[in-house]
C-alpha cells in the first residue's frame, strides 16, 4: 500500500542535469538506501519525493496516489534531516507532537502518542527538555520520533547519522534497522557511506552524476557490480585493464595484460566486446604457487598487518592490486617480502567484467 | 628579531583609550544635558520667565493626571504601536521573499526598498504634504470612495502612513537578519509534518524571529518620536503627539519645565514598555531553558 514508484523522473538546474530520467520502484516495507557521492543527485531525489523540489518531468506514485504535484504538507511522509531540524523554541514533547497537532489531534491524545514515540526511541523522561539541552544522538532520536509519530506512509532519511561520531553511528545503524523491523514501513535512506548502506538496507540504489546505476540487495550489488563505479564505490575493487574477445568456439574471454587470460561464462558482465576491465575484490584474491596457471604475476609493494587481515599492495597485469589475506593461521606462513614476485589466483566465478576505466 | 612589546600598563588601559573619545563626547553632549533636562523638569514655571530654579512635582502631576496630557500620551503610544504594527506587517513578507527567494534583480530590489534611507526627511515630508494635500491625484481618487470629508493631511491615518513609509526600511533590516538566521530545514520539517505555509510561518518563522521584530520595534519607535517634521507638518495640531506638545511648550507657552517633564515621562513610559516586551521575550526563552 505504500510502495513508491518513480517514473521518468527528471530535473535540471539552468540546463545542467541534476537528475537524469530515472525509473524505479521501492516495495512496501522495504529499507532502501540511496548511495552516492556528493553531487550524485541522491539528495535531489529524496527532496523530490518529499516535495521540496518539483521535478521537471515524470511521476512519483506513493501507494496509489500520484504525488509529484502535491505540496509536501499533503504527502504524509516522515522526513529526518541531516541536521535534525528540531524546532529550537519547542520542548521535545512539542516537537514530537507537532505533526499530530497539525492533524488536529487533541492535546491529550497527542501527548500520549508523542510520549509513546519517545519511548520507542528510548527518550522517555526527556519530554520537557529543549533540543539544545540534548546531545547529537538524542536530538537525532527526537527527530526520528517526530517523523514516525505521524505514522507516515514512507520515512525519508537524509544522511541522518552524518553528524554523529563513529561509535554512536554504529549503534544508531542497528537501532534504525530494529526500528524499521518494528514499524514495517518503507524507509528511504540517503547516505554516502557504503558500509552504512550495506549494513542496513534491503536494497541499495547506487547513484552517480544524476544517474541511477544499479539497484540490488547488498550481497548482490557487492558480488555483481554492473559498472566500474559501483565496483569501486561499494567496497574496494581491483580493476584490471584489458579486452573482451570472442573465442573460436563461441565463448568469451577476457584478455588482460602480461598474458592474463580469463574464460568467462554468461552473466559476468554487461559490456560488449572490446576494451573492458576485470573487477575482482581484494578478499577474493589469494596467494597460489608461482607456477599456477591463470594467475596474476605481481610484485609486492607493501605489506600491512591489520589484525584479522593482512593487506598486500602489489603491481601486476597492468594494475595496482590490493589483496586481503585472512589471518586464519595458515595463510600468514606464506607472506611474501616486499619486492618479491607472487602469483595471485582467483576463481573465475569471482570476477566481473565492467566498462573500461576512462 | 624581537617585536615591539606594548607595555603592560598600556595594554591594561588600551580598551579605555579606544572608548575615551566617544565616552567624553557622550558625557559632554548627552549625559550632562540629559541630567540638566531632568533637573529642569522639577523647576516651577513662572509666567514671564523661562527658567526659575526650584523644586516642584507639579509638571509631572499634570502630565500624568491631566486628562488632556494623558490622552495625548495614549495617542502617542497608539501612533507608535500602529507604525510598529504596519511596518512589521509590511516588512515580514518582503524580508521573507528577499531571504528565501531566488530571483533576478534581488540586489536591485533591496536597493529600491532601502532607498528612503537615503532621502532627506524634509524632502519626504513635503512629498507627503503634496500627496495628501487637497487636489492631489491621490485625494481626488480617494474622496469619491470615502466621502468629501475624507482627509489624510492633518489626520492620524496620514501621519501613520507617512511614518510607516519612513520607518519601513529601518524595520526591514533587523527582520531580514532574523529570518536569514532561521535554518530553512526547520520550515521544511514543519511542512513535512503537515503544517501548511501559513502555519509554518506562525509556528516556526515568527516565534524564531521575535528578537529581530523587537529590535525593529525599538528602531521604529525611535523614528516616530524623533521624526518631528512629520508630526508638525502631516499630523499638525490635529494629531498632538508628545513631540509636538514639547515643541509647543518650548516655543508657544515658554513652559520649559513642562516640556522637560513631558520629555522625561514619555521617554520612561515608552522605553519601559519596550523593555518589558524584550524582557518577556527573553524570559520565555529563559523559562524554556530552565524547564
Amino acid at each position: 500500500m505504500s510502495a513508491i514508484e518513480l517514473r521518468n523522473l527528471t530535473k535540471s538546474y539552468g540546463g545542467l542535469p541534476a537528475l537524469q530520467p530515472l525509473d524505479f520502484r521501492v516495495e512496501d516495507g522495504e529499507f532502501l538506501s540511496i548511495l552516492g557521492p556528493s553531487g550524485s543527485g541522491k539528495t535531489t531525489l529524496l527532496r523530490m519525493i518529499a516535495g521540496f523540489i518539483t521535478p521537471d518531468a515524470g511521476s512519483i506514485t506513493i501507494g496509489n496516489q500520484e504525488v509529484s504535484r502535491l505540496p509536501p504538507e499533503r504527502r504524509n511522509l516522515g522526513v529526518v534531516f541531516q541536521n535534525y531540524a528540531l524546532f529550537p523554541h519547542m520542548s521535545v514533547l512539542d516537537n514530537v507532537a507537532f505533526g499530530l497537532r497539525m492533524r488536529g489531534i487533541g492535546r491529550n491524545e497527542r501527548t500520549a502518542r508523542a510520549a509513546e514515540a519517545l519511548d520507542l526511541v528510548g527518550l522517555s523522561g526527556f519530554e520537557q527538555r529543549l533540543p539544545r539541552q540534548l546531545s547529537g544522538g538524542q536530538q537525532q532520536r527526537v527527530a526520528l520520533a517526530r517523523a514516525i509519530v505521524i505514522e507516515p506512509a514512507v520515512l525519508l532519511l537524509d544522511e541522518p547519522l552524518g553528524a554523529l561520531d563513529l561509535k554512536l553511528r554504529k549503534r544508531m545503524q542497528i537501532e534504525l534497522k530494529q526500528l524499521h523491523h518494528k514499524l514495517r514501513r518503507t524507509f528511504i535512506y540517503v547516505t554516502h557511506d557504503q558500509e552504512e548502506a550495506l549494513t542496513m538496507s534491503d536494497r541499495v540504489a547506487v547513484m552517480d552524476k544524476g544517474r541511477l546505476l544499479q539497484v540490488d540487495p547488498p550481497s548482490i550489488i557487492y558480488a555483481r557490480p554492473r559498472t566500474a563505479f559501483v565496483a569501486e564505490f561499494l567496497g574496494e575493487s581491483n580493476l584490471l585493464p584489458g579486452e573482451l574477445r570472442q573465442t573460436a568456439d563461441g565463448g568469451t574471454v577476457f584478455v588482460g595484460q602480461e598474458g592474463l587470460v580469463v574464460a568467462l561464462t554468461t552473466g559476468q558482465g554487461e559490456v560488449g566486446l572490446g576494451k573492458a576491465a576485470l573487477a575482482v575484490r581484494p578478499e577474493r584474491l589469494r596467494l597460489v604457487p608461482v607456477d599456477a596457471a591463470a594467475a596474476i604475476k605481481a610484485v609486492v609493494e607493501t605489506v600491512i598487518f591489520k589484525g584479522p587481515w593482512l593487506s598486500l599492495v602489489a603491481h601486476g597485469a597492468g594494475a595496482r592490486l590490493e589483496v586481503l589475506l585472512p589471518n586464519d593461521g595458515r595463510t600468514f606462513d606464506l607472506v611474501p617480502n616486499v619486492g618479491e614476485t607472487v602469483a595471485l589466483g582467483f576463481d573465475n566465478a569471482d570476477v566481473r567484467v565492467v566498462e573500461a576505466a576512462t | 628579531m624581537t617585536g615591539f612589546r606594548v607595555p603592560a600598563f598600556l595594554q591594561a588601559i588600551s580598551a579605555w583609550i579606544a572608548l575615551a573619545p566617544v565616552l567624553v563626547f557622550m558625557l559632554a553632549f548627552f549625559v550632562l544635558p540629559a541630567i540638566g533636562l531632568v533637573q529642569i523638569s522639577f523647576y516651577p514655571h513662572t509666567a514671564g520667565t523661562v527658567l526659575t530654579p526650584g523644586f516642584t512635582l507639579a509638571h509631572y502631576a499634570k502630565v500624568l493626571t491631566d486628562p488632556f496630557y494623558l490622552s495625548k500620551m495614549l495617542l502617542t503610544l497608539r501612533v507608535c504601536a500602529l507604525v510598529v504594527f504596519f511596518s512589521l506587517l509590511l516588512a515580514y513578507p518582503v524580508a521573507y521573499v528577499l531571504v528565501r527567494g531566488r530571483f533576478a534583480g534581488k540586489g536591485l530590489m533591496i536597493g529600491l526598498l532601502l532607498s528612503p534611507l537615503l532621502t532627506n526627511f524634509v524632502v519626504l515630508v513635503f512629498s507627503w504634504i503634496l500627496l495628501f494635500g487637497p487636489g492631489s491625484f491621490l485625494m481626488k481618487g480617494l474622496q469619491p470612495l470615502f466621502g468629501a470629508g475624507f482627509k489624510l493631511l492633518y489626520s492620524e491615518s496620514g501621519l501613520v502612513i507617512s511614518l510607516v513609509h519612513v520607518a519601513f526600511p529601518y524595520a526591514l533590516i533587523p527582520v531580514i537578519t532574523a529570518i536569514a538566521q532561521i535554518d530553512k530545514s526547520l520550515e521544511e520539517a514543519a511542512l513535512s509534518l503537515g503544517a501548511g505555509p501559513w502555519k509554518t510561518f506562525f509556528l516556526v518563522v515568527l516565534p524564531l524571529s521575535v528578537p529581530g521584530a523587537l529590535s525593529a520595534a525599538f528602531v521604529t519607535v525611535t523614528i516616530v518620536l524623533s521624526s518631528f517634521a512629520f508630526a508638525l507638518y502631516i499630523g499638525g495640531d490635529s494629531v498632538l503627539i508628545v513631540p509636538l506638545l514639547i515643541w509647543q511648550a518650548v516655543r508657544d507657552t515658554l513652559n520649559w519645565p513642562l516640556a522637560a517633564a513631558l520629555s522625561v515621562s514619555s521617554f520612561l513610559v515608552i522605553f519601559a514598555l519596550l523593555g518589558i516586551g524584550m524582557h518577556l521575550a527573553g524570559l520565555t526563552r529563559a523559562q524554556r531553558r530552565l524547564a
